[in-house]
């Protein structure tokens, strides 16, 4: 460069502040740049500056969002940027052939901050970081029977900078509920007692603002959400909205839990008005409440499948919504009307879809890398990074 | 206090002097800070700012503060201003950073993390003056670390 003379040298911080804005691939090629700037890029404070820079809002529209798309009968994976299904009609997903690094038929457990969790058909949990392509796989839990159901459920105790997973089961015998708690800082699971749930769960939780909820009953009389709070392991109940009121007719689905954003929401499909009603957790102040949000005409899109599928809704930007109908993209406005779907062209049969974010979070430890660039600081005389 | 427009007078390492209303100047979280504290005389030092970098950060207070300007106006603006060379960039960081203005800050980052996407990194240490400390084996090592990475 004929004017390198005339260029300050940047300080530290602010070398950390431009560095921090870019995506993760190049600053993966970027750590060899110099020991400092491996140091810099490898250290866990680092990952968090940039993943909150980047994560700063709940609209899954910015450039660091993707979905991956999980294939079962053909196993592969294959992902896309967010921004990129919202802005065309007609996408085609990248192939991850690394995949091999994580079981084939994997299913999603979820995703929190970069990190997809994943528990293979013989229950083996993995987590995995697909940006910087690391992955873990868990200690098993000690679930004392085959029979009855297991769910899992992924979060993260942002008090303790822990990732968490928990896993619910029953052996369809007893009416008790086992709960365990793996700690990825202790890199073991605990048991948890008291689950206040005496009634079988049918779906797996949903993680957002620092606790797990799942749905226990679709019974009127005993329905209700129970929760656990990841950071102080407090059980919580709630109750559900009255969604199956209001003269929509015979429901099509029970209330189904699920996340937008940062709110926990609930819908509820109705055979006769083709309508999904969406509603919403809101906080006001110390007083929590459920609020109709929209209605989406949803099912006549569906009218081919005759029976709805599973529903995933992420906001796109402050008035549109990204709604995953099976292996189908659409995006509906808040009003409840279509306003377009995008088609992956090389994926269109996938089974499920998980959005994540592009992160440095590594799946080893929040604690600091055990890889080879440690072992490279090491031998370098690096200071080892808290 | 009196409501009236109030004005400041800043002067730069090269002794230039830039005479600045209040209600613009205090996007500076620094001069704000000075202004709050009452620690404000009559002319505000900026040791750290020339003023060919100053007339460029006023350029874009002033525009910032206008009234009624709609959000593509700003980002057009925005677009241009940003399209200087590498050391009026530069400047402008260590400018913002001094004067703490996040929001002007935020930008500039943005703009020097869009411009060295592409770069190799042997572009990267020429461009921030960095010296390579490894041995070829090591630097080998990392980068086979993340060979995928340089696809």
């Amino acid at each position: 460069m004929e004017n390198s003379i005339s260029i300050p040298v940047l300080p530290a911080e602010l070398v950390t502040e431009i560095l921090s804005r870019l995506p993760v691939k190049f600053l993966l090629k970027f750590k060899c740049a110099s020991k400092s700037w491996l140091a810099l890029i490898s250290s866990p404070e680092f990952a968090k500056t940039h993943l909150r820079l980047n994560a700063n809002n709940n609209e899954y529209t910015r450039r660091h969002n993707k979905v991956m798309m999980f294939e079962r009968i053909v196993p592969s994976f294959r992902d896309c940027s967010v921004s990129s299904l919202y802005n065309n009609s007609c996408i085609e997903a990248k192939d991850l052939y690394y995949h091999r690094q994580v079981p084939d038929c994997a299913y999603t457990v979820g995703s929190v901050n970069g990190l997809i969790c994943l528990v293979s058909p013989e229950k083996e949990l993995i987590l995995w970081n697909p940006s910087i392509r690391k992955y873990k796989k868990l200690p098993t839990p000690k679930i004392k029977t085959t029979l009855g159901y297991c769910l899992y459920s992924f979060g993260y105790d942002e008090f303790r900078d822990d990732y968490k997973v928990v896993v619910l089961w029953n052996d369809n015998l007893s009416p008790q509920i086992e709960v365990q708690k793996y700690s990825l800082k202790r890199d073991s699971w605990r048991w948890v007692d008291d689950c206040p749930s005496m009634v079988p769960l049918t779906q797996s939780g949903n993680f957002v603002n620092g606790k797990i909820y799942w749905i226990t009953s679709i019974h009127p009389n005993t329905r209700s959400i129970i929760s656990i709070d990841l950071a102080d392991g407090k059980w919580g109940e709630m109750e559900l909205p009255c969604y199956w009121k209001g003269g929509r007719g015979l429901l099509l689905s029970f209330g189904v839990l699920a996340v937008l954003g940062s709110d926990l929401l609930i819908w509820c499909g109705f055979v006769e008005t083709d309508m999904v009603d969406v509603w919403l957790r809101k906080e006001y102040g110390v007083k929590e409440s459920w609020i109709k949000m929209f209605t989406l005409n949803i099912l006549r899109d569906l009218s081919v499948y005759g029976y709805l599928e599973p529903i995933h809704l992420y906001m796109a930007s402050g008035s549109e919504i990204l709604v995953v109908l099976g292996s189908k993209f659409m995006i509906y406005n808040l009003k409840g009307d279509q306003l377009r779907s995008s088609k992956v062209i090389n994926s269109y049969n996938w089974d499920e879809e998980e959005i994540y974010i592009e992160s440095l979070v590594c799946p080893f430890s929040t604690v600091g890398t055990e890889d080879a660039t440690k072992m490279v600081m090491k031998s370098l005389g690096c200071e080892t990074m808290k | 206090m009196s409501s009236s427009t109030k004005f400041l007078t800043l002067k730069t390492n090269d002794k230039e002097e830039f005479v600045l209303d209040e209600a613009i100047a205090i996007r500076s979280q620094t001069i704000k800070n000075m202004v709050e504290d009452d620690c404000v005389s009559n002319v505000i030092p900026l040791p750290n700012v020339d003023s060919k970098t100053m007339i460029k950060v006023i350029e874009y207070w002033k525009k910032h503060s206008e009234e009624g300007i709609s959000k593509d106006k700003l980002m057009d603006f925005d677009k241009a201003f940003v399209k200087v060379d590498q050391s009026i960039l530069y400047a402008l960081i260590l400018a913002a950073n001094f004067l703490n203005d996040a929001e002007m800050l935020d930008m500039i980052c943005q703009e020097v993390a869009n411009r060295i996407k592409g770069k190799t990194p042997e572009e990267i240490r020429k461009e921030f003056n960095i010296e390579n400390d490894f041995t070829p084996e090591e630097e080998e090592e990392i980068r086979n670390e993340n060979v995928w990475a340089f696809e």
